[in-house]
C-alpha cells in the first residue's frame, strides 16, 4: 500500500522540503503578481533593509506608507512564521519546537541583518555623503558573512542541548529554495527589459553544465578509482556529489545503484562542509582575480559550490563585491542581481541534470553491474528525481515575463507595474530569506564531523578532486560559455 | 572503519558476459569523458557562434 502511494506522480507533494519550497516561493510571487495587475497593495508588509547611520532607519515597510516599520518587521516575522509553519504541519515536524526554533533564528538573523548593513561597514565611497559620514570599509555583503559567522558560532560553540534544539528551526536547503522560486521571478522582472540578455544567460548556463557535467564525473570517478582506491560504490556516490549538486546527487546515485545508507551520508558531510569553505574563499578570490568576467565568475560559483545554500550564499557576495568594485572603479552601477542570477542558473541547470543522471546509472547498474534480470528502471524516476522548487524557479520568471509582456500597453508601464507588485518579493523577502540560509548554513554545519573515524581518506580525495579538477575546469567553462558578459548598467 | 571499507576490494571484481568488470568500467568513464569533450566543443561553437548573434 505505501509502496504503491510513493510510485504514484504526486507523492511528497505535501510532505517534503522540496515540494514545499515550490508552494511558499510561488504563493509569494503569486502575491506580488496579483498586486501589479490589481494594484492592491498585497506585498507593501514584506520588511526591507538599507544601510544606515540612524538606527532607526535601518529597516521599514516596502511600502513605507503602509505601516511603520516596527510593524513591518512583525508582520514580517509572523507572515514567514505562519507560512513555513504551515509547511512544517504537512511535514510532520515537530511543532512546538519549531516554531521556537525559528523565531530565534529569525530574530538572530534579523540582528546580524542591521549590524552589517551599518554605512561604517557597507557603504561605498560613493555612498559615503549620503549618509554623511567620511570613511567606511565598503564591504557590501558583510550582512551574510556575519549571519554566517553568527551560525557556526552556535552550530560548533553553543551547548549541546541548545545545538540540538535550534536545528529545528534552521532549515538552509527549505530556506534556499524559497528564495531560488524567488529569483526566478527576479529574472522574468530584469528580463521584462533586457530580455536577450537574460535569455543568453540560460542558453549559456544550460551548456556550461552539461559540459562541466560530462567531464567532472568521469574524471572524478577515475581519480577516486585509481588514485584513491575507492570501491565502485564509494566511487560512483563520491562523483556525482562532487560533480553535480552534492547532498541531492549523492543521495540520488546512491539509490541508483543500491548503495548502502552509510556512503551518500559521508560523502554529503564533505560536501556540505567543503561549500562552506568554499562560500568563505571563493568570492574574494573571483572578485580580486576575475573582476573583468563578472557574469563568468557568478557562473563559475554554481559549477563548483556543490550546495544550493552555499552556491546562492557565495553569488550573493560576489554580486555585492563585485558591484561595489564596479561602482568604486569604474564609476559605473551594475544593476542587482545579474551576477547572482549567472550563478544560481547554472545550479538550476545542474539541478535537473540530477533525475536524469540518476535515472541513467540505474540503468546501467540494473542491467549490467548488478545483472538483476527482469527487473526495470521507471521512467518516472526522473520525474521523482526533478527538483520542484526548480519547477517554481521557472515557472515564476516565465510568469512574470509573460505577463510583464502581454499585459501592460508597453515596457515601461510594463516595469512600473511589476517593480510594485514583484520588486519586494524578489527584492526584500528574497533577501531575508537568503540571510536565514546563511544563519541556518552556520548553525548546521558541524565541523567536528570532519574527525569522524575514516572520514580522513574521503576527506582528501573530495579536496584534491576539488583543487586539481573541479574549481579550474569550472573556471574554464564559464569562461567558455559566458566571455565578455557583463551585468546590465544602471541609467 | 570507513577507511579500510571504502579502500577495500569490492566483492563485484567479475566477469559480465565475456568481458571483465573493468573493461566495461573503464569503456564507460572514457566514453563519458570523449563525449563531454565533444559536448563542450559544440557547445562552445554553438554558443558563440549562433546564440550570440540571434539574440
Amino acid at each position: 500500500m505505501n509502496e504503491e502511494y510513493e510510485k504514484r506522480w504526486y507523492a511528497g507533494m505535501f510532505s517534503t522540503e522540496d515540494w514545499w519550497a515550490f508552494w511558499l516561493g510561488m504563493f509569494f510571487v503569486m502575491l506580488g503578481i496579483i498586486a501589479s495587475l490589481t494594484h492592491i497593495d498585497l506585498v507593501g508588509w514584506i520588511v526591507k533593509f538599507s544601510k544606515w547611520v540612524d538606527i532607526s532607519k535601518a529597516f521599514k515597510a516596502s511600502h513605507s506608507e503602509v505601516m511603520s516599520p516596527a510593524v513591518s518587521l512583525i508582520t514580517t516575522y509572523l507572515i514567514l512564521l505562519i507560512t513555513t509553519t504551515v509547511g512544517a504541519a504537512t511535514m510532520r515536524w515537530n511543532l512546538r519546537k519549531y516554531v521556537s526554533a525559528f523565531t530565534i533564528v529569525f530574530w538572530i538573523t534579523v540582528i546580524s541583518y542591521i549590524v552589517g548593513q551599518n554605512a561604517y561597514i557597507a557603504a561605498t565611497e560613493f555612498d559615503r555623503p549620503k549618509y554623511g559620514i567620511d570613511w567606511s570599509l565598503s564591504l557590501g555583503g558583510a550582512f551574510y558573512i556575519i549571519a554566517l559567522v553568527v551560525g557556526l558560532i552556535i552550530g560548533n560553540l553553543a551547548p549541546k542541548g541548545f545545538r540540538e534544539f535550534i536545528k529545528e528551526g534552521a532549515k538552509p536547503e527549505w530556506f534556499i529554495k524559497v528564495a531560488i522560486v524567488m529569483l526566478g521571478a527576479k529574472l522574468g522582472y530584469l528580463a521584462i527589459k533586457s530580455f536577450g540578455f537574460a535569455m543568453h544567460l540560460l542558453i549559456a548556463g544550460a551548456s556550461a553544465t552539461v559540459a562541466a557535467y560530462l567531464l567532472f564525473w568521469p574524471l572524478a570517478y577515475t581519480i577516486s578509482r585509481r588514485l584513491f582506491k575507492l570501491s565502485r560504490e564509494w566511487s560512483a556516490c563520491f562523483a556525482s556529489g562532487i560533480s553535480i549538486c552534492g547532498v541531492s546527487a549523492a543521495i540520488a546515485t546512491a539509490g541508483a545503484i543500491k548503495a548502502r545508507p552509510i556512503v551518500p551520508v559521508m560523502v554529503s558531510v564533505l560536501v556540505v562542509v567543503f561549500a562552506l569553505i568554499e562560500l568563505i574563499v571563493l568570492p574574494g578570490i573571483l572578485v580580486t582575480f576575475w573582476f573583468h568576467e563578472p557574469i563568468a565568475a557568478g557562473a563559475s560559483l554554481g559549477l563548483t559550490v556543490k550546495t544550493d545554500g552555499a552556491d546562492a550564499a557565495a553569488g550573493a557576495i560576489l554580486d555585492e563585491l563585485m558591484r561595489s568594485r564596479a561602482a568604486l572603479e569604474l564609476g559605473e552601477q551594475w544593476e542587482e542581481g545579474w551576477i547572482l542570477a549567472a550563478a544560481v542558473n547554472t545550479k538550476i541547470w545542474i539541478d535537473m541534470f540530477i533525475g536524469f543522471w540518476a535515472f541513467i546509472l540505474a540503468v546501467i547498474w540494473v542491467y549490467y553491474f548488478e545483472r538483476r534480470s527482469g527487473e526495470k528502471v521507471q521512467k518516472m524516476e526522473i520525474w521523482w528525481r526533478f527538483p520542484k522548487f526548480v519547477m517554481g524557479y521557472f515557472l515564476a520568471m516565465l510568469f512574470v515575463l509573460y505577463i510583464g509582456l502581454n499585459m501592460f500597453p508597453d515596457v515601461d508601464t510594463a516595469y512600473k507595474s511589476m517593480t510594485f507588485g514583484i520588486k519586494p518579493v524578489e527584492g526584500a523577502l528574497r533577501k531575508l530569506f537568503f540571510m536565514l540560509t546563511f544563519t541556518s548554513i552556520g548553525i548546521v554545519t558541524d565541523f567536528r564531523l570532519l574527525k569522524k573515524e575514516g572520514l580522513t581518506k574521503l576527506a582528501v580525495c573530495y579536496a584534491f578532486v576539488l583543487i586539481a579538477i573541479i574549481i579550474p575546469l569550472g573556471w574554464f567553462i564559464a569562461w567558455l560559455y559566458h566571455m565578455g558578459m557583463q551585468p546590465v548598467v544602471k541609467p | 572503519m570507513i577507511d579500510g571499507e571504502i579502500g577495500g576490494e569490492t566483492p563485484e571484481e567479475v566477469y559480465i558476459g565475456t568481458e571483465p568488470w573493468d573493461r566495461i568500467e573503464s569503456r564507460m568513464v572514457m566514453w563519458t569523458l570523449i563525449t563531454g569533450i565533444l559536448s563542450t566543443i559544440i557547445l562552445a561553437i554553438g554558443i558563440h557562434k549562433f546564440i550570440l548573434r540571434t539574440i
